[in-house]
């Protein structure tokens, strides 16, 4: 699996992770409900609809560099995201960048 | 048609409760009959539905969420008039000119003692319609109006807090010891109960003093949401203290303590003693599911809670049933009522599921925490199993 360049359609009503997760990607993910950060990603084009109120649990740091969840991002058209690693079973500190593409 | 109008049974045990506490004297029980009575022989006799119908208009569902919030406004006022003197809102002129019911008869006839039923039953009413739908809405973060009017529903039982820990504290640390929320295997109800009132507060209060400070604002600021929801719970019992004197404020007072144990008893059995690896998925095998008909049109599927857990967004009507899921010995009301009564044979009588929790559907590694815990958990049939190992 290529970590790099991922691009996938992301349905309207979708998440971010869920359709990575339907393509197959190893996207790194825990709990799903916003909670455990193991999904987040930086936003580098576009814009999402955040689920949840991710003040809760990203860092200010993290807030200003743009990371989102990808488990509660709903994209607002194409976006491109940073990802910082892939599935801690596959790759645990490769650098890559995924990009998502919305119809 | 029906599969929507199914889920307004809820506002025919509010009906209950309401003229109940109206009607006054031994009247006053008749909502905490009612609810019990139907709930537990309901669940008996209708037994389980599995359906998954589709909805063509999801709108009609999510209006029926929103009439909680007028239909405890009247069951507020109920409680306020029959506690209090005068005539509130001209309610008793109004009900004797139309229902011919002489409300201040009613009101004379009533005893302190019976007013006992009347917290029982308003206490259940609170959780149904109050934390029961202001747990479905205030998982909507992004939904401003959903938001506000699910935590006025949660503050009637002194929870809008409910809202923070909620969402991001008990779904992230589910059935792991570091849920304040999730009941530990041998535990007993009353020593959960205060367990998780005292964490769960000290948890929403630091969840929100965390975003706080990320966001860059103080604590005591109307920033807050926390203290909000302490402010907006106390504008409740402001509004009791204007309308009927401080009778009206015990009676609410104690109704949403009442309330509040039902949400605990509630939090206590759906994840009794099972077990997650922290920073492993939540999976349906991590709630106590239940399919029980009545339970779940009631409560707006909330004892479909396998799925709820595995994806919080999924809105009451989404909700599937997962029936290969670990499943609650009985509906939503007969498990209340033996926690609250009979704890130690609940506890019991739980454990055989637990047991075969372990053997169907624990991973590994949650099968060596389990283990562990058999043998913590001072229950004899679990520590036999665990010696068995």
């Amino acid at each position: 699996m290529e970590p790099f360049g991922w691009e996938f359609d992301v349905h309207a009503g979708q998440t971010i992770l869920q359709a990575a997760l339907a393509q197959g990607l190893p996207w790194p993910s825990r709990c799903r409900v916003g909670s455990c950060t193991t999904c987040r990603c930086r936003l580098i084009e576009g814009d999402v609809r955040a689920l949840t109120d991710t003040s809760y649990v990203l860092s200010r740091e993290q807030l200003e560099q743009r990371y989102v969840l990808a488990c509660q991002s709903q994209p607002k058209g194409r976006v491109r995201v940073h990802l910082d690693r892939m599935k801690a079973t596959l790759a645990t500190d490769a650098n890559g960048q995924a990009a998502t593409t919305v119809d | 048609m029906v599969k929507y109008l199914r889920f307004m049974s809820v506002y025919l045990f509010a009906l209950a409760t309401v003229s109940g506490i109206l009607l006054g004297g031994a009247w006053m029980w008749l909502g905490f009959a009612v609810i019990y009575a139907v709930m537990i022989l309901g669940d008996e006799f209708l037994g389980d539905y599995f359906e998954e119908p589709g909805y063509e208009h999801p709108r009609l569902l999510n209006s029926l969420l929103y009439f909680t919030l007028p239909t405890l406004f009247l069951l507020g006022l109920a409680m306020a008039w029959m506690a209090g003197s005068g005539d509130l809102f001209g309610l008793g002129a109004w009900v004797q000119a139309n229902l011919g019911v002489d409300l201040f008869a009613r009101r004379e006839a009533t005893m302190a003692w019976h007013w006992l039923g009347g917290i029982l039953s308003s206490g259940i009413t609170f959780a149904a319609l109050g934390t029961n739908v202001g747990h479905e809405l205030t998982h909507r973060t992004t939904d401003r109006g959903a938001m506000v009017t699910g935590r006025w529903l949660l503050a009637v039982t002194f929870d809008a807090e409910f809202s923070i820990e909620h969402v991001y504290g008990h779904h992230r640390r589910l059935a792991t010891t570091a849920d304040p929320a999730s009941a530990r295997r041998g535990e007993h109800f009353y020593a959960f109960l205060r367990r998780s009132l005292v964490g769960q507060t000290r948890s929403a209060f630091a969840l929100e003093n965390q975003r706080l400070q990320t966001l860059g604002h103080g604590t005591w600021s109307l920033h807050n949401r926390y203290l909000r929801g302490w402010l907006m719970s106390a504008a409740i019992v402001g509004a009791f203290a204007f309308a009927g004197g401080a009778s009206a404020v015990i009676v609410f007072v104690l109704s949403a303590l009442a309330g509040r144990s039902v949400l605990e008893a509630v939090n206590y059995f759906e994840h009794y003693g099972l077990i997650r690896e922290p920073g492993q998925p939540v999976e349906p095998r991590h709630s106590w599911n239940s399919n029980k008909r009545l339970s779940n049109v009631v409560l707006f599927n909330l004892a479909r809670h396998s799925h709820h857990h595995a994806e919080g967004d999924a809105q009451f009507w989404q909700l599937r049933s997962y029936r290969d899921a670990p499943t609650l010995p009985y509906g939503y009301l007969t498990c209340m009522l033996l926690v609250y009564l009979v704890p130690g044979w609940y506890r019991n009588r739980m454990s055989p599921l637990l047991l075969e929790w372990d053997r169907r559907y624990a991973s590994a590694g949650e099968r060596r925490l389990a283990e562990a815990a058999n043998r913590a958990s001072g229950v004899p049939a679990l520590q036999l199993a665990a010696q068995g190992h």
